[in-house]
């Protein structure tokens, strides 16, 4: 029977025009950001390597962070994501100063120096701006000349940036945090490595399963919320509430069938969609004389965004059944927001956040020391979306039995007895 | 077979919208008429285990009415403002509707047919729940209603809004599905009490004033009813004396009806006492419950 009623469920969401808005962003997504599928290209030891590389050498990262500071000084304007969100900090004259202190200190050169590397960098800049009007091709933007002092240490300098960090008030690229490693650009053993791990390690498919995941979580994180939402107000807008409530089937399969219907008809669609990154990939490792895993995608969707669209999928169910509107979507838009800016590393960055988030293709490093924090996060997601489910039940039995009549009304009733 | 209740109470915040409630309601049709916000859709949400009542005792045909899934899979409810999904048709509701009350998909296929053919919507299987008329969606509301064969039915205000092609129809439907079960219908028109119900209740404002049978009313206003002809002239003064409860006017002279505001007030020559109808007998029982208010309220 339940079966049937799942059977149902599904066409009704078949029948909801939100649907196919859903499914029409998901392809448009996909096809803008995924685009057509990219081989990975064969690393030449004569070829100039574009790739950066992640390291977490310390000397590297002090020039990294040097450099960069420069021209946040320069330019007055500071990236900081101080609870998550993207913030432009702007400092005013005196803390411009300290800024300035800061660079002197850790770089060892004398104010007039400085000023010499600003006005060197500004030439340099120039003629590569008219050479670049004369031959049409844009250079790659020049370093400061400048570096680290000799005896400077990574502790002294970290001490040095923490109070920076402090006086853009946190959240800054020059957090502890943030200086734990940086990018540089990729040799070509670095880069043949990487090559090889994607055909021998993730099989290739594997790695582009990751980056559909990353992308694709972007999109379930949000979208799925219009749905439960649109369906569990169904009831009320068509009046039927009464007539569904009075029916046999229990609350619990008439709040799964619904949930699990609206699961099925999210995750079919995105599978699908996989295939069309899944059969080039593995195209291309037959090419290479690599088996691929043919598997990989739908593994991943199961473990990855499965979670990410049940939670959404709960979030929406549960605040929809508990007050009769639509707040789910604004709360659910909140928590996209927050946890998309989040992000201040794209490539595996997990933590507890609703979208890991890993957009490369390889990097099969990385995602070994994250995979152990992927886990644990999709399983805590897991378990929050199977206790908003639970609580829907509730909520549904008790509206059913006329004991809670929806957030909204409880309060209007209040309302109402304080006027009389 | 029956249901009964006894001390009932329902509170919405601090208005009481049923007040001790004691009653017995047998197999067969049973009416339950009241004005406007006497409480009758309240009523009738606590005996489907909608809402939950504020203390008395309820048993449903021996199962008390806390055990909302026994009541639910013996009961079919037609609420006042019966819809369904817009954008289903009226096979697909009806087959929707009989999913989840666990029909299996044989009993589906048997009785879906059967009981549009009943309602008269066996012409409009595909057409949309949104484009159906409300009498229709009300057709539609029964047949669902009793898909799962209930022992006890529920309608509220089933014939509002219906033409009265329609509702003499509705009403048999009614009586014929009421053979081997309770059937429990609200109404504010008299007329569909007189022609199906024996056994009715009137409420008014959270209380049943009257239980009992269509004829142990009738007898009660008894000798209270006359009508007259009298000029135009002198239909104020009636109006003022008595409780109008009909006039029919013609080019020289009023045919009034009307009934006594006590037993024995006098009555003045030229008026008869006629035979009671229950519209007369309600607004007798409501004049004497509420007085003079009772005859400028809607009922
Ligand atoms: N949800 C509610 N909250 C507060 N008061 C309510 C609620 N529902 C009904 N009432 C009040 O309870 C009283 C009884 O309402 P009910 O709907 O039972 O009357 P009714 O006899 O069905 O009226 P009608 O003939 O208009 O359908 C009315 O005074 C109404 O205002
Ligand atoms: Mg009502």
């Amino acid at each position: 029977m339940f079966f049937t009623m799942l059977k149902k469920e599904c066409g009704q969401y078949l029948k909801n025009p939100a649907y196919y808005i859903f499914l029409l962003c998901m392809a448009v997504f996909y096809i803008s950001q995924m685009g057509t599928f990219e081989a990975p290209l064969k690393p030449q030891p004569n070829m100039e390597y574009t790739g950066t590389a992640r390291s977490s050498d310390e000397k590297s990262i002090m020039e990294n962070a040097l450099q960069e500071m420069l021209q946040d000084y320069e330019n007055n304007s500071y990236t900081t994501y101080p609870v998550g969100f993207y913030k432009q900090v702007i400092l005013d004259d005196e803390e411009q100063e300290q800024v300035k202190d800061c660079i002197l200190r850790i770089s060892g050169v004398t104010e007039q120096e400085l000023d010499e590397i600003y006005k060197k960098m500004k030439a340099e800049l120039e003629e590569i701006s008219q050479n670049a009007q004369a031959q049409g091709v844009a250079a790659p933007m020049p370093d400061y000349d400048i570096s680290v002092r000799e005896d400077i240490s990574f502790e002294e300098f970290k001490e040095e940036l923490k109070k920076i960090d402090k006086l853009l008030g946190g959240g800054s690229n020059y957090s502890e945090k943030n200086l734990q490693f940086c990018y540089v650009p990729a040799t070509y053993e670095q880069a043949k490595q990487e090559y090889d791990s994607i055909l021998n390690e993730d099989r290739v498919t594997n790695a582009y399963a990751r980056l559909f995941c990353d992308y694709m979580g972007i999109l379930l994180a949000i979208l799925p919320v219009f749905l439960a939402v649109t369906r569990a107000l169904q009831d009320r807008k068509a009046k039927a509430e009464q007539v569904i409530y009075m029916q046999k089937a229990s609350s619990t399969s008439i709040i799964l069938s619904r949930f699990l219907a609206a699961v099925f008809v999210t995750i079919i669609p995105v599978i699908l969609l996989s295939c069309s990154t899944l059969l080039p990939a593995v195209y291309f490792a037959k090419g290479m004389g690599v088996k691929s895993d043919l598997l990989a995608f739908v593994k991943h969707i199961g473990f990855w965004l499965l979670p990410t669209v049940l939670v959404c999928l709960s979030v929406g169910f549960f605040l929809t059944e508990l007050t009769d509107s639509a707040v789910a979507i604004l709360v659910q838009g909140v928590w996209w927001f927050t946890s998309l800016n989040a992000a201040g590393n794209l490539v595996g960055h997990v933590g507890w956040n609703l979208m890991p988030r890993f957009n490369a293709v390889g990097s099969n490093w990385i995602y070994q020391q994250i995979r152990g924090q992927l886990m644990r996060n999709r399983w805590l997601y897991t378990g929050v979306a199977l206790l908003l489910v639970f609580l829907t039940v509730i909520v549904f039995q008790q509206k059913r039995k006329g004991v809670f009549t929806g957030v909204g009304t409880m309060l209007g009733n209040r309302k109402g007895k304080q006027e009389a | 077979m029956e249901i009964w209740l006894e001390n009932v109470n329902k509170f919405y915040g601090s208005k009481q919208a049923l007040k001790e409630i004691n009653l017995t309601i047998p197999q067969g049709m049973f009416g339950l008429l009241g004005r406007n916000g006497a409480g009758k859709t309240t009523l009738m949400k606590v005996l489907a285990a909608l809402l939950p009542a504020d203390g008395g005792e309820i048993d449903i045909c021996g199962v008390p009415v806390g055990n909302a899934g026994k009541v639910r899979e013996m009961t079919g409810y037609l609420p006042q403002d019966f819809s369904m999904y817009g954008n289903m048709t009226v096979y697909e509701a009806m087959d929707y509707l009989g999913v989840l009350s666990g029909l299996s998909k044989k009993e589906r296929k048997e009785r879906i047919p059967v009981l549009l053919e009943r309602v008269n919507l066996q012409n409009n299987q595909r057409t949309k729940v949104k484009a159906m008329s409300g009498g229709m969606r009300r057709r539609l509301g029964i047949a669902q209603a009793i898909l799962h064969d209930p022992k006890v039915l529920i309608v509220d205000e089933p014939t509002a809004g219906l033409d009265p092609e329609e509702r003499v129809r509705f009403r048999n439907l009614l009586s014929e599905i009421a053979g081997e079960r309770i059937v429990i219908l609200s109404t504010h028109i008299v007329g569909d009490i007189e022609a199906t119900c024996e056994n009715i209740a009137i409420m008014d404002r959270g209380e049943i004033v009257y239980n009992g049978t269509v004829s142990e009313l009738l007898s009660l206003a008894e000798g209270n009813i006359y009508t007259a002809d009298i000029s135009r002239m002198e239909l104020p003064q009636v109006k003022k004396q008595y409780v109008v409860t009909g006039m029919l006017t013609q080019s020289d002279h009023v045919t009034v009806r009307f009934l006594l505001k006590n037993p024995l007030q006098e009555v003045f020559a030229g008026a008869k006492a006629c035979e009671v109808n229950v519209e007369d007998a309600y607004m007798y029982l409501m004049y004497r419950e509420r007085g003079d208010e009772a005859c400028f309220s809607p009922c």
